[in-house]
């Protein structure tokens, strides 16, 4: 039963967000039946689905977004349900790394504790703890958030020292077309290449049109065969979001599997 | 394995802690020191100067603002959202900020009020001022990406779409959204983020078929490669690439705006151009480090062809 309600329940979602956006914005009627479906008016069919000219599919579409807006939020009570019985569990039964779990806890549960108290009163003791130390762009949230980010910078320059090595003409291809783009943006490199080139037969030639000309002719073919492979992808998955083809390992309990 | 390591050449093998000082001090200097070098010319940042330069302002119209964006790449999305909203402002043109990404709230709060009390500041004495509600509204997150985009591109009153900005003032009291009414009074939409996806919702679902949005777009240097493709299609009209997009064109900013006595003082140097510096220095080390890697690879093969012993 469930299985079929959330079928169907994905199906007709699926099938209105597609008609919404392929159909015209009003679908002609005949001017007879347009007239009987709006009677005196007043309805809610008439006041909201029915235009000058026939049947406004999206007429309700600005109240179905925001229910499906509603049900999104609800994901994030599910989160907590999901934390509290992975972590939740863990620090009860003091199992191994009960410590990290007890600090996810504290951290989640202060945030919302905050986040609550300061709807409204952003002047208020928990408004400025909220809006400035935890959440302000100067706070502890963004900080360590910058942070961890920031780590990238060390990893890619440690990945590239280890990764661009000429060990094959394909290597050799893409290193220097990846440090012709990078002397391209920066400052430095273009000093450094006109230094270099100044005199010899590429004296002319501007290391920031290299750049260009790799991104604009090279890349963007192969970005759009990317593109293009990952929309294929993104639709059949859709189609297989849609029909529900892939649900059936949540209900393995229920098909007794 | 452990003997093959030990047989490898010592450049081949330098400890990743050193790679980490090296980028830590070369990324450092510049931002302690605020040291700026004049950013190389990007022609995409030009092209965003001058699209941003013919958007249309005036009462009844609203150039939205959408700061998809958080702590995690404020570095590069920052300055370019600052640079646009600081052009938009010296032409007073009207604008709001808005997100589908929780994370952005803070910036959305401050970034705008940050610039227009630099402006203020600048300007003093001038009788120009710059003030929330006549000149920009915070729209705040909205959540529901795609569905809210698409509905905001379809509602025929923004005003009871939005209902109240981040502040929970009534929209219709916000001074520069009272003759704003849908997407067709908004000429411009001006999207920076760093998120996989974000550019591509707006840019299929924040339109009508009667309206296109002249579409300005800021992403982070990794999405650079993938945003070209929207830049050639032209369906954006405009691109900053990275940090060294926001540096230069900071700097077009500061030739057109500031050097011709507009503004009371010369701007220090931004943000962007001394990130940028900061970041050139580092590449430098990268490309150091990658040279090292190659001769590395390079050198035993020199030496055994000219019937020397191996490198060690």
């Amino acid at each position: 039963m469930r299985k079929r309600v959330i079928f169907w329940m994905t199906f007709i979602g699926g099938i209105y967000f597609f008609l919404e956006f392929m159909l015209p914005a009003e679908i002609w009627l005949p001017q007879s039946l347009l007239t009987w479906l709006k009677g005196d008016g007043t309805g809610p069919l008439a006041r909201n689905m029915l235009g000058d000219k026939g049947f406004i599919f999206g007429g309700l579409h600005e109240d179905i977004s925001n229910g499906a807006i509603i049900t999104g939020v609800m994901a994030l009570g599910l989160g907590l349900i999901n934390i509290m019985r992975l972590h939740g569990v863990r620090l009860a039964k003091l199992r191994k790394g009960w410590v990290h779990s007890a600090g996810l806890i504290a951290g989640m549960l202060i945030t919302i504790f905050v986040g609550f108290w300061h709807w409204g009163s952003p002047e208020s003791v928990t408004g400025k703890l909220y809006g400035n130390i935890i959440m302000g762009t100067r706070g502890l949230f963004p900080g360590l958030s910058s942070a961890m980010f920031s780590l990238l910078a060390f990893y890619v320059a440690t990945a590239a020292y280890r990764a661009f090595r000429i060990k094959s003409g394909e290597a050799a291809l893409l290193m220097f077309s990846a440090l012709l783009v990078m002397l391209g943006q920066i400052p430095h490199g273009v000093v450094f290449f006109d230094a270099i080139f100044r005199h010899g037969p590429l004296r002319d030639v501007s290391i920031i049109d290299i750049r260009m000309w790799i991104l604009k002719k090279l890349n963007v073919g192969a970005f759009r065969a990317i593109s293009l492979g990952f929309g294929v992808a993104g639709l059949a998955m859709a189609t297989r979001m849609w029909l529900s083809m892939g649900m059936g390992s949540f209900f393995q309990d229920e098909e007794g599997k | 394995m452990g003997e093959a390591r030990e047989k490898e050449f010592w450049l081949l093998r330098v400890d990743r802690r050193w790679v980490y000082l090296a980028v830590a001090i070369a990324l450092a200097g510049p931002l302690i020191f605020r040291w700026a070098m004049p950013p190389a010319k990007i022609g995409t940042a030009e092209q965003f100067f001058e699209v941003a330069e013919k958007i249309e302002g005036g009462d009844g119209k609203l150039v939205l603002i959408a700061m998809d964006w958080g702590p995690g790449t404020q570095a590069e999305n920052k300055p370019q959202t600052e640079m646009l909203i600081r052009h938009l402002m010296h032409r007073r043109v009207k604008f709001g900020v808005i997100s589908c990404y929780v994370l952005a709230e803070p910036f959305l709060l401050n970034l705008p009020k940050n610039v227009a009390a630099d402006l203020n500041e600048q300007y003093e004495g001038t009788g120009k001022t710059w003030e929330y509600g006549r000149d920009w509204v915070n729209l705040g997150y909205r959540p529901g990406w795609t569905i809210m985009v698409q509905g905001l591109a379809k509602s025929e009153d923004l005003h009871d779409y939005f209902k109240t900005d981040a502040n929970g003032t009534d929209i219709g009291e916000i001074e520069c959204m009272k003759n704003v009414k849908t997407i067709k009074d908004m000429p411009a939409l001006g999207e920076f983020t760093g998120l996989v996806g974000a550019v591509q919702v707006w840019l299929q679902f924040f339109n009508r078929q009667e309206h296109r949005p002249t579409y300005l777009h800021g992403c982070t240097s990794i999405s650079i490669p993938e945003a070209f493709i929207y830049l050639d299609s032209e369906q954006i009209a405009a691109l900053q690439e990275g940090v060294a997009g926001a540096a230069y064109y900071g700097q077009l900013m500061t030739e057109k705006y500031v050097e011709k006595g507009l503004g009371k003082e010369p701007e220090k140097a931004s943000s962007a151009a001394v990130a940028m510096t900061s970041l050139s220095v580092a590449h430098f080390v990268i490309i150091f480090f990658i040279a090292i890697g190659n001769f590395g690879v390079l050198w035993p093969r020199i030496r055994r062809r000219l019937g020397g012993g191996t490198a060690s």
